[in-house]
């Protein structure tokens, strides 16, 4: 177990020279899960390399438990890593997989058996264990990859590419496997990252765009992938001369001047009183979810929808009909979100 | 009826590639009274063109000569194709492109072009009729059909294992020795025995740069054996020499086989 801090770290594709990761600072603590989520491309991959010791890191500092650790080797990092493509040793049997990091550890023979069996064990690959690696399925493979990680002894952190292919029953266990021991997991699923997550931080380009617990992220998104995590609401806008217009109405703003934007608003944020701006919309079909979330309508919502797919057709609002068609609705300006459209990035 | 269709064909490949080989094995146990008489089943089987054979120091001599060059061959042509390879397929280097089609064109050029100038060469330099001297030439064949070889294999090998392993907590020597090595294995095995095989079966380069018995290979010197009378055609000892020296591949091609085939389909996988 450790705490593992980054410093304006710098780190490079195992490919190139030039740096794909830029200036990241970041402090995983002892025990903490943190989830890292970004597109393909971003550097999430990267970042577990540079934290393992395989990638080439031109600028920055990585310190473990307070010590610089830019340099060490990876045998000296004691880190366990789960590669993105769920790789097994092809000339060893399962067995053998599952020992080699224990026997490169040096523990004794007993040990090591034993170790395998448990993790064999918990995976359901105890029947697998005298195959050859090309006689296993995909999610055979995945389960070895995480059994080779998982029968090591307290490694300092586990770092976990992509470990599961939407397998949640595996990832509540592969969870509580974990537990307790610093963990970064790298997924592509905003909504995994914020589930399985005691922090998230988010990487786009190489660089760190937010980073906070999943509330956070729900709370002040960086942008509009970030916000989207919860149920939002997304209008096209413009704003000029101090209104925000949308297509449900305008709204006062101290915003400065700009066509189009993009306005994400949540649903508790439309409310059936308090201060704001009054609104008239329209009932949809749906009953009111168990969250207290109804889908509403609002006429010139269609084809603004139609035009741009990332435009809602339908306004989530913590309000109840109450069998009414028009439902007046409250919206507070000041808790719009506001998003550049080509970006995706908050104002 | 296709299946039929596929067990005549096989047995015409079979009887064409293997009626040769039954024919010698059959020549050299015959007798020189019946060794004439165009029976494939020898009449009365004898293997006195065995005990012929073994002791005569022309024979014994260029078994050793065969075994000694070919084995010194290969090691050589081994031990500089495989970092060679590992270069080629690893590293990025000025004129790489260049390197595999020019070792091409030297394992393409015709070896009867070579024989004339090497032999004025290799008198002028003492290499003629000397270990070195069959060496070398094969050496320049040996090393293009190595270096193909390994790097077609190196090529195809999961080098992605070798970060996994120092992942796992290997060093870079393990990381070598316990991943790399044990994969690369079955190349190294199959370019060392095409390797030896080339040198064991070459005749040109056997007959025109050696003179005697301290450099020549065997196929160089089935045309010196003498007949048990003169003018007599030595023929039976000729077929004891050539499956003398024919068992072995096969045996080593039968055994290395199975371990090449093995050492390959234990693992590979590419996801």
């Amino acid at each position: 177990m450790s705490r593992i801090e980054l410093d304006e770290l710098s780190a490079c594709a195992p490919d190139g020279t030039a740096p794909v990761l830029h200036e990241i600072s970041l402090a995983v603590e002892d025990g903490e899960l943190l989830t890292v989520v970004g597109p393909s491309g971003s550097g999430k991959t990267t970042l577990l390399r540079a934290l393992i010791g395989l990638a080439d890191i031109p600028a920055g500092t990585l310190w473990l438990d307070g010590e610089d650790a830019t340099d060490w080797a990876p045998a000296e990092r004691d880190m366990a890593m789960v590669f993105q493509d769920h790789a097994p040793y092809p000339h060893l049997r399962v067995r053998d997989n599952l020992a080699l990091p224990l026997r490169l550890a040096g523990l004794p023979a007993a040990e090591v058996a034993e170790r395998v069996r448990e993790v064999a064990d918990r995976l359901q690959l105890t029947v697998h264990l005298d195959r050859w690696p090309n006689q296993l399925s995909g999610g055979q493979r995945q389960r070895l990859a995480l059994g080779r990680v998982l029968a090591r002894p307290r490694p300092a952190a586990y770092l976990l590419d992509e470990p599961l292919s939407a397998d949640p029953e595996l990832r509540g266990r592969l969870r509580a496997m974990i537990a307790g021991t610093t963990t970064v997991w790298v997924t592509p699923d905003i909504a995994e990252a914020a589930v399985i997550g005691d922090r998230v931080a988010v990487l786009r380009d190489g660089r760190l765009k937010q980073l906070g617990t999943p509330q956070d992220l729900a709370e002040r998104p960086a942008s509009l992938d970030v916000a989207a995590l919860a149920p939002l609401t997304v209008l096209p806008g413009s704003i000029a001369d101090g209104s925000l217009r949308l297509p449900i109405g305008t709204l006062p703003t101290d915003r400065p001047d700009r066509d189009p934007v993009l306005v994400g608003i949540r649903p508790a944020d439309l409310r059936p009183d308090g201060d704001g701006v009054r609104l008239t919309l329209l009932a949809g079909d749906d009953g009111v979810e168990p969250d207290g979330t109804v889908r509403l309508r609002h006429p010139a919502l269609a084809r603004a929808a139609a035009e741009n797919p990332a435009v809602s057709a339908e306004i989530l609002a913590r309000v109840d009909p109450a069998g009414r068609r028009a439902v007046p609705v409250v919206l507070d300006p000041a808790r719009v979100l506001l998003f550049d459209p080509d970006t995706g990035a908050a104002l | 009826m296709r299946r039929a269709g596929w067990y005549a064909g096989t047995a015409a490949v079979l009887v064409v590639a293997l009626l040769p080989v039954l024919w010698i094995v059959s020549l050299s146990l015959k007798s020189p009274a019946t060794i004439t008489d165009k029976r494939l089943w020898p009449v009365d089987p004898t293997l006195e063109n065995y005990r012929s054979i073994a002791g005569s120091a022309l024979f014994t001599r260029a078994l050793l000569n065969s075994v000694g060059i070919g084995l010194i061959t290969t090691v050589l042509a081994v031990a500089l194709a495989t970092p060679a390879a590992y270069a080629l397929t690893r590293l990025r280097f000025r004129g790489k492109a260049l390197v595999l089609p020019l070792t091409l064109a030297v394992a393409v050029f015709p070896p009867m072009a070579l024989v004339g100038s090497l032999f004025d060469l290799w008198r002028a330099l003492g290499l003629y009729d000397t270990w070195p001297g069959l060496v070398i030439p094969y050496l320049s064949f040996a090393l293009p059909l190595a270096m193909w070889t390994l790097t077609a294999f190196f090529r195809g090998l999961p080098w992605e294992m070798e970060e996994a392993a120092q992942a796992d907590g290997a060093t870079p020597w393990q990381g070598f020795r316990r991943v790399l090595v044990p994969l690369a294995r079955p190349g190294v095995l199959t370019a060392a025995i095409l390797v030896f095989f080339f040198a064991w079966n070459d005749v040109v380069f056997a007959i025109s740069l050696t003179s005697s018995d301290r450099s020549r290979t065997v196929p160089a010197a089935l045309a010196f054996f003498p007949g048990d009378e003169q003018f007599a055609q030595p023929v039976g000892s000729i077929a004891a020499a050539a499956v003398v020296v024919t068992v072995p591949v096969l045996v080593a091609t039968l055994v290395f086989q199975r371990r090449l085939v093995a050492g390959l389909t234990a693992g590979v996988v590419r996801p």
